[in-house]
């Protein structure tokens, strides 16, 4: 594999280092860019302040998007993502600890492509990225720009 | 001859003149006679005439019509032998009695029941008069009567129904007064005597100032100016201080209006509704209570399901990553360590969400409808052995039991109860389970009449009776996890739901020799 990065918005060193490992560990070779709260999250993706020389163009294959984050949470990173013609069609898939119904509603209405519960058992977790980065890295196809063209 | 003759028919003329005249006078005499006569017989009024002695001298019609008796039985005769007065010895005595009274100069006058025609009773206002010559002398006495009973029966008839309405005004709980314009109470009821320590008869006539204190009455009048203003009912909420504190009252208040329209007082009935308004405050508050308490357990349960389940990532992740990357420096022992540190957490988990799972069954609104327990333990029971595919179990479901519920619920309840009878029949030689219902009284706790009870048994380990209060407790086991795991959410879920239904749960046991969970699913 290889080629296009991941970003992972995630605040929690601990999950940041399970989730990259477990990518390691399933041989999904991406480039991950970790981005540890909401406001990063989007100024990555819109090439703004700390991200101003990226293009914002050249947008990530997959966002891994967790929801409890400082400054922005990850349902308003999502809702900016989904209102910016530039990322409105960006794969996000949430990778959250919550399983309330309300965050899960919340999320697909806003545009989410997929919602995924970070299990508590690493080997259980481990098969979760390897299934996520085997479909969303190998076997969707996205569109060849992630905003309108 | 001439002359004489002439003087003759003088005198004629005079003679036929004066007869003329008297013809004349005499006719006069007798219309007026006669007018006097229609006037005295037409009358209303019972007039006659009596001498000084009693005796009756004249009488008009109408007495006599009165009784149906003849001018002569009554004429030349005693007064007080007339047949008016037969009824009884006592009414001719008193007649007689008021005769002597009036022959000496003075009128009497009183009120007694005499019999008409019909042999009914009539009230007669009666009256017996003195008549006096010019020298001053008594030569007549003149009686009268007049038929008052038709008034005295109205009068009667209103003091009747003052005296009803009264009794229901003084009945009623509420409490009824009426002010005239001026703000002058006319009219109250027993409660308001009671409440405001005051005497119907001397608290008439007075208002407000005198049983409340300025301000109250300033408020009450205001209300009551409303009225008038308005010309309509009105309601209002009122607040007075009686001996046991402030007490709220909700008044209706309307006008009364005489026969020109005009309004001559306001009506006012005041309920007490101090308590209503307690309870509705109690309410109120309870419902805030619960509303906050219900907000405060979604954040900890949001914050349970997410927080806390992060630290424990963390513990198995880095546990495996441990066992992955160094199991070269690790011994058996040190690795057994790490899967113990995961098994933890692991567990911690399930925990977590189980407890989470509980939390929520109170959350949602429940769907009662009509569900087929039947089919659903049958489900259970098919789900069950599909799990555990080696153990042999005999399951016992009676057929047909419908009962109305949230059917999602009672497949909960049910997996509970009939996968608790599955884990702890594990170790029974041959394990049954029974799923069926019976008749209130069969369960041993006497229930509504007609209710059904249904029951969940097993063969398996049972428990001790000692703990049967600690059954439905969440986090509560009776069994050592190494003998039969679990997190001890699953009665407490069960509890949960019956509650939600209005039923009740109970269980009975024997160590060693199975369970039986009864439950009810309310009215």
């Amino acid at each position: 594999m290889g080629g296009k990065l991941i970003l992972l918005v995630e605040d929690s060193p601990d999950d940041e280092l399970l989730t990259i490992r477990a990518l390691k560990k399933n041989n999904i070779a991406n480039e991950v860019v970790v981005v540890r709260d909401g406001v990063e999250a989007l100024d990555f993706l819109l090439g703004r302040r700390a991200y101003a020389d990226r293009n914002p163009k050249d947008l990530p294959q997959l966002v891994l998007l967790d929801l409890k984050l400082p400054k922005f949470d990850g349902l308003e990173v999502l809702r900016q993502v989904r209102e910016d013609e530039r990322t409105c069609l960006l794969p996000v898939v949430i990778f959250s600890s919550s399983k309330e119904e309300s965050d899960l509603v919340e999320c697909y209405r806003l545009g989410a492509n997929s919602y995924i519960r970070k299990p508590i058992d690493f080997v259980q977790f481990s098969n979760a990225i390897k299934s996520l980065g085997l479909y969303w890295l190998v076997l969707n196809e996205a569109p060849s720009s992630s905003g309108t063209p | 001859m001439d002359d004489r003759y002439k003087t003759q028919e003088r005198l004629i003329e005079q003679l036929q003149e004066e007869i003329e005249a008297r013809k004349k006078t005499e006719k006069e005499l007798r219309e007026a006679l006669l007018r006097a006569n229609v006037v005295w017989d037409q009358a209303f009024q019972f007039i006659g005439l009596l001498t000084i002695d009693g005796t009756m001298v004249a009488v008009n019609q109408a007495p006599l019509s009165f009784s149906g008796i003849k001018k002569a039985e009554v004429l030349g005769k005693p007064f007080w032998e007339a047949p008016w007065f037969d009824r009884s010895a006592a009414l001719r005595d008193r007649i007689r009695t008021s005769l002597d009274i009036a022959v000496k100069g003075e009128l009497v006058r009183f009120e007694e029941w005499l019999r008409d025609k019909r042999g009914t009773l009539r009230c007669i206002d009666i009256s017996i008069k003195p008549v006096r010559d010019d020298a001053g002398d008594i030569i007549f006495v003149i009686p009268e009567g007049r038929d008052i009973t038709d008034r005295k029966r109205a009068a009667q008839e209103l003091r009747e129904s003052e005296e009803r309405l009264q009794a229901i005004l003084d009945n009623s709980p509420a409490v009824i007064y009426l002010k005239d314009p001026d703000g002058c109470y006319r009219l109250i009821n027993r409660k308001f005597e009671e409440l405001f320590h005051v005497e119907r008869n001397q608290f008439l006539g007075k208002t407000d100032q005198d049983i409340v204190s300025k301000e109250v009455a300033d408020k009450f009048q205001m209300h009551d100016r409303a009225v008038i203003e308005s010309g309509g009912a009105i309601q209002v909420e009122e607040e007075v201080t009686h001996d046991d504190g402030l007490n709220s009252y909700i008044s209706l208040k309307f006008p009364l209006r005489d026969i020109k329209g005009e309004i001559y007082a306001v009506c006012g009935i005041s309920s007490n509704i101090t308590e209503r308004k307690k309870m509705e405050n109690v309410v109120r508050e309870s419902e805030r209570r619960v509303r906050a308490i219900n907000k405060e357990l979604e954040a900890f349960a949001y914050s349970v399901s997410h927080d806390l389940r992060a630290p424990l990532r963390s513990i198995d992740g880095f546990s495996q990553i441990l066992l992955e990357d160094y199991s070269d420096v690790l011994d058996e022992l040190g690795k057994s360590y790490l899967v113990r540190a995961r098994a933890g957490s692991q567990r911690m988990g399930k925990l977590i969400d189980d407890l989470l799972k509980l939390s929520q069954l109170t959350r949602g609104e429940i769907l009662k409808r009509r569900v087929d327990l039947s089919r659903l333990a049958r489900e259970i029971a098919a789900e069950l052995q599909e799990d555990q595919p080696e153990r042999e179990v005999e399951f016992l479901i009676a057929p047909e039991l419908v009962a109305e519920g949230d059917e999602a619920l009672l497949r909960v309840l049910l997996k509970n109860l009939i996968g608790n009878a599955w884990k702890f029949t594990g170790r029974a030689g041959r394990a049954r389970i029974e799923f069926g219902a019976l008749m209130s009284a069969e369960g041993g706790v006497t229930m509504e009449p007609d209710e059904p009870v249904y029951f969940v048994c097993d063969n398996g380990a049972g428990f001790d009776m000692a703990f049967q209060d600690k059954l439905f407790g969440a986090f509560q086991r009776l069994h050592r996890a190494i003998d039969f795991p679990g997190t001890g959410i699953g009665l407490a879920t069960v509890e949960r739901i019956i509650r939600q239904h209005g039923g009740r749960v109970w269980g009975k046991g024997v160590v060693g020799e199975g369970a039986t969970f009864f439950f009810t699913l309310g009215p």
